[in-house]
């Protein structure tokens, strides 16, 4: 449980965080033009993980027989993990672009 | 995840049927091989930009059969359920789900990896011929 709270946490930073660089980002106009792909990758790597949890929870379910709530937070925890890394991943892509949108910008 | 990790990869192919796993496995060895020649052509400082842009169609392909395999998979399982007259156990339809959302999965995973890709190439693509 306390993982649970500690991911809830952690995703909520960092969702904050990519939102708020994502924002400015977007408004100054220097996203290299990868900017709604970038989008698009954080809603598939959403339902990905989505998914993932899902599949371990109907697994978890198969096996053990009975309906466990402690199984299930299991699989959340999982599934967080894996969002955790897709903020990670998207906040990274949108740092490049704008690393390289500031690049050609000063080459022209 | 101790769970997930013991599930081998080959297990999870032959689970989610062979007419739903197969093509999105061609789909994604397709998007291999175009990703490693646009990475050797950029190495040589060519124009890619059509194959970049077949690995991103080819991603969403991908995502689409996927989810049209899950819901085609739901769709006959929920019908078998109810043309049975008897009561099924738990486990049997928890394991019918599961089975159900590996094609998904597999499209999804198939989508996320050829959008980064998309992405990075993209980017990369830019730095070099700009």
């Amino acid at each position: 449980m306390n993982e649970f709270l500690l991911l809830l946490a952690i995703n909520a930073a960092l969702v904050g965080v990519v939102i708020a660089y994502w924002r400015k980002s977007y408004l100054n106009n220097i996203f290299s033009g990868v900017g709604k792909y970038i989008f698009i990758f954080l809603a598939g790597w959403i339902g990905f993980s989505i998914i993932i949890g899902l599949f371990l929870a109907f697994q978890d379910l198969k096996n053990s027989k009975v309906f466990s709530y402690q199984l299930l937070v299991g699989d959340v925890i999982v599934a967080l993990r894996f969002f955790a890394v897709g903020l990670v991943l998207t906040f990274l892509l949108t740092w490049t672009a704008v690393r390289v949108s500031k690049r050609l910008k000063q080459k022209n | 995840m101790n769970t997930m990790l013991a599930i081998s990869i080959t297990e999870l192919h032959n689970d989610g049927g062979l007419f739903c796993m197969v093509p999105l496995s061609i789909l994604l060895t397709i998007n291999i091989g175009l990703v490693i020649y646009s990475i050797f052509s950029l190495a040589q400082k060519k124009e890619v930009s059509k194959f970049v842009e077949a690995i991103r169609q080819i991603g969403v392909l991908a995502a689409a059969f996927g989810a049209a395999s899950t819901i085609l998979g739901l769709f006959e399982a929920f019908g078998a359920l109810s043309r049975g007259n008897q009561v099924w156990p738990f486990e049997v339809i928890m394991g019918g789900m599961r089975v159900a959302v590996i094609s998904v999965m597999y499209g999804l995973f198939i989508f996320c990896l050829s959008f980064l890709s998309y992405i990075i190439l993209k980017l990369t693509s830019k730095n070099i011929v700009d």
